[in-house]
């Protein structure tokens, strides 16, 4: 093989593990937050090098340019989805918050009354909103 | 030149490469980016810390190139122990970058980096702006504070600030 051909099989063996890896780790890890961490891996190291797999691949240089540009676009989009799943999932899961070893982001809670069961009649009054401090 | 911010200049650095690339017979981004590469070399000379911000954004692109490799390994190490030891914890840290741009930049770069994910930007007790950031495996919290504004706030704060703040 020349050496092209190792490059590009380096980082199309390096994009397919670490999309590997992530799967295993959302069905090994244990609530959302830690799922969290590796869905974004899978999806920021993942695709990133199987871009520029297909980039040097074949060999065009509008295309590679136009990976390095998807790269870009990937990195300035997905963690906005991550931030706001995490920050979701930490105002609406308080069960979740709880778990955590350490938590200095509770001061922003309001407490509310403690949920209904399912299958309960339903609340007297209506839910508050959710408790949200950013400024 | 000196009077002009580098924000500025960077246009202006963009404006001399297109007209670069225009000149050319055979249109590449390849020949833009060389274009871009003379025009910075001209303006670097003629504005004062406009080529260290360019240079230090540069820097800054491989600095989390190199952050996000070496901790995804350190995941993908997380995920493939045999027994599970995570240490999942909220940290809050006290943020120097005002801007919106830079608190963004900021938060970003903190959740492309595998293992920490920034959850929420707010207030603390003393009316401080903090970024709450989850990390997969905390280990001490005074540590990754320290770590987050040395590597990433003080690389960034680098570049949009001109190197006025340490």
């Amino acid at each position: 093989m020349t050496t092209i051909e190792w490059v590009i099989t380096f980082f199309i063996l390096a994009g397919a593990l670490f999309m590997l890896i992530g799967a295993v780790g959302i069905v090994r890890f244990p609530d959302v937050f830690a799922r969290m961490h590796a869905a974004g891996m899978a999806t920021t190291v993942g695709i990133s090098a199987l871009l520029l797999g297909a980039g040097f691949f074949f060999s065009d240089e509008f295309l590679f340019y136009r990976m390095l540009v998807l790269i870009l676009l990937i990195f300035a989009t997905s963690p906005i989805s991550t931030t706001a799943l995490t920050r979701a999932v930490y105002h609406n899961e308080p069960r979740l918050r709880k778990q955590l070893r350490h938590d200095e982001m509770a001061v922003t809670i309001v407490e509310e009354p403690v949920k209904e069961l399912a299958g309960s009649p339903p609340a007297h009054t209506p839910a508050a909103p959710a408790p949200h401090v950013a400024d | 030149m000196n009077e002009m911010s580098a924000r500025n200049v960077f246009y202006m650095n963009l404006l001399l490469a297109v007209l670069w690339a225009a000149l050319h017979a055979d249109l590449s981004v390849t020949t833009a980016i060389i274009g871009f590469v003379l025009g910075f070399l001209l303006l670097s000379v003629m504005h004062r810390g406009y080529g260290a911000a360019v240079l230090g954004a540069v820097g800054y692109i491989f600095f989390l190139g190199q952050a996000i490799i070496l901790s995804s390994i350190q995941v993908a190490r997380y995920v493939l122990s045999p027994k599970l030891r995570l240490d999942q914890g909220i940290v809050a840290i006290p943020l120097t970058a005002r801007t919106d741009l830079e608190i963004a930049i900021l938060a970003s770069s903190i959740t492309l980096t595998p293992g920490t994910i920034s959850v929420d930007v707010g207030r603390d007790a003393a009316g401080q702006r903090v970024l709450y950031v989850h990390n997969l495996v905390m280990g001490d919290a005074d540590d990754v504070r320290k770590t987050i504004k040395q590597d990433f706030e003080r690389r960034i704060l680098r570049v949009t600030r001109g190197g006025a703040t340490a």
